[in-house]
């Protein structure tokens, strides 16, 4: 159940819970474009990822986060980066520029292979930081309204984007909601002797069928019920409505916005440029010969 | 089946904002063969005192042993036979009608028999059996939970339970939303499986139920036991600091007391019981 409460918001008061959600979405936005850029060489990419991984840890520190949970949603990816290291190491390519690391008989395994899965996995590990952070520093209710801001533009052109955005909002409401009926369901089932964590597949099988089917039902009673009660409180999506908190767009929002703008702006210059100048500067490869 | 409580406290989401100390250093011993009511404010820890029961939580510091089963904060310390605790223990949560998933009542039923290593036909029969003890006959066997009246699905969901025969039996408030006549009878259907041997242990909120069903009541209050005693010696007392109501019977008596009544209040369980006792205090008077 421990992992149930990865990604939920944690209520602090750190400058990043403050900022706008809207700032904050364009912000972690521009990052993740940032992270995804290609390198000219595996120094750069060496570089431009430590650089990467500084800021955003720093970040993650400050949104106070409780480092465990990172640790917890970054174990599974261990079994996806030796995956990936093995059809690197199979693979056969041609451009290889560090060199061979060991043979295993006669084949060569080239240290490229291991450059490349750990690039990707820094990547995969910086994506997950970056939406952690956004969800553990802003409240869902915020993200919708941010959603919705940004989906105005479409409002223009007919599309429903209330509807989307109520639609939205409810379903991160229920989140945790259906998150207890699970938890009281399963024990409800162990109490009669399901076993939800041992037993062969067809007991698995079923112990899964025995939680699936109350909880449909009882979403579906609580959908109904929902419904029923915005009905009764005069719910129409076409009209126009009015928030009990505004969101404020501060000049706080606005230089960290800046500051994500010029940490994408960087890491794109560098990728579009082929920009080897930090590795020359610090005669770190090959190339500065 | 003695169920022993030693230091047992427990911290929902630990070393997070969200922490919560729902039991601090419960002491308790329950004898065997009682029909304990366990009452208390929301959020005085009953449930979580009769998670402990089924080795749902495990304590975050003590140990709870039941019968033999000793359920720790420490791994190591734990018992293994979870299954035969959990066959030892039967627990019916509050609105119980959820957990129904079967598409014949009877299946439904024989599930609980069946994950306790019981077979097809045998865990049939012991479900036929239950149904017919909570009041559901043969008509309702092959008839698909999903059609029934909300108390009918309470029943059913109870004979899955009884279906297993547990020697400690819970019940956490039975008889919300159900009404007056299938309340009766469901908590009839505990008198009588408690009077077959069977351990109860009602967690309720109504006050009437535990004068007239109970034999020991157990106040919970912010996470530790308040108060342990009798139904009517409780309701003897000033029940305000508790926030429990006073049961009708004794809420009559009182008044009646007020109104200059020489009313002995002990021992009142039951309307009879009033009744008797004025008309006691006709003859004195």
């Amino acid at each position: 159940m421990a992992s149930f409460t990865m990604g939920r918001y944690i209520p602090y008061n750190t400058f990043l819970h403050r900022m706008d959600p809207r700032a904050k979405i364009f912000a972690l936005i521009l990052m993740m474009v940032a992270v995804f850029m290609p390198f000219a060489s595996w120094e750069m990419v060496a570089v431009m990822s430590g650089i990467a991984l500084i800021i955003i840890n720093a970040l993650l520190l400050c949104s106070k986060m409780a480092l465990h949970q990172l640790f917890n949603s970054l174990k599974s990816l261990w079994i996806m980066v030796i995956f990936l290291l093995i059809i690197y190491i199979v693979t056969p390519r041609t451009n290889f520029s560090i060199g061979i690391a060991f043979h295993i008989g006669t084949y060569p395994v080239y240290w490229d292979s291991f450059a490349e899965a750990g690039r990707i996995l820094i990547r995969l590990m910086l994506m997950i930081e970056l939406s952690l952070i956004l969800t553990a520093t802003t409240k869902p209710l915020d993200l919708t309204y941010a959603l919705e801001w940004y989906l105005t533009p479409l409002k223009w052109i007919g599309f429903p984007s209330h509807v989307v955005a109520m639609t939205i909002t409810l379903a991160l409401r229920f989140i945790p909601t259906i998150l207890e009926d699970v938890n009281r369901i399963m024990k409800a089932q162990a109490s009669r002797g399901v076993d939800f964590e041992h037993g062969k597949l067809g007991a698995k099988f079923r112990a899964i069928i025995s939680l699936i089917v109350p909880l449909f039902v009882s979403s579906f009673i609580r959908s109904d019920d929902l419904a029923n009660a915005m009905e009764c409180r005069g719910y129409d999506p076409q009209l126009k409505r009015t928030r009990y908190r505004k969101l404020r767009f501060s000049w706080m929002d606005l230089l960290l916005s800046l500051l994500a703008a010029a940490f994408a702006a960087l890491f794109i210059y560098v990728s579009v440029t082929h920009f080897d100048g930090f590795v020359t500067w610090f005669n770190l490869g090959t190339h500065a010969a | 089946m003695p169920i022993d409580f030693s230091n047992v406290s427990y911290i929902y989401n630990p070393k997070s904002p969200f922490q919560y100390e729902a039991l601090k250093d419960i002491n308790l011993h329950l004898d065997e063969g009682g029909f304990i009511a366990l009452v208390g404010r929301t959020g005085s820890g009953k449930s979580t005192l009769i998670s402990h029961l089924n080795a749902l939580l495990n304590p975050t510091s003590g140990e709870v042993v039941i019968d033999g089963f000793i359920n720790s904060s420490e791994k190591k310390k734990r018992s293994r036979d979870l299954k035969q605790l959990r066959q030892n223990v039967g627990l019916v949560f509050q609105f119980p009608e959820y957990q129904l998933f079967e598409e014949t009542i009877e299946k439904d039923v024989a599930f609980g028999p069946k994950n306790f290593g019981m077979k097809n036909d045998e865990a049939l029969t012991q479900a036929h059996e239950a149904l017919k003890t909570v009041g559901l006959d043969e008509s309702f066997f092959e008839r698909s939970p999903f059609e029934l009246s909300g108390g009918e699905k309470r029943k059913v969901a109870i004979a899955g339970i009884l279906a297993i025969h547990p020697k400690v039996l819970i019940v956490d408030e039975p008889t919300a939303g159900l009404d007056p006549k299938a309340a009766e009878e469901t908590m009839g259907l505990f008198e009588k499986i408690h009077q077959q041997g069977t351990t109860i242990i009602l967690v309720t909120h109504d006050m009437n139920l535990v004068l007239h069903y109970a034999e020991e009541v157990i106040v919970m209050e912010n996470g530790k036991v308040a108060l342990r005693c009798r139904p009517d010696e409780l309701f003897g007392k000033d029940l305000s600091e508790y926030s429990l109501e006073v049961p009708n019977i004794y809420r009559f008596a009182k008044d009646l007391q007020g109104f200059g009544m020489s009313l002995e209040t002990k021992n009142l369980r039951s309307v009879e019981d009033l009744a008797r006792a004025i008309k006691g205090s006709y003859h004195h008077g």
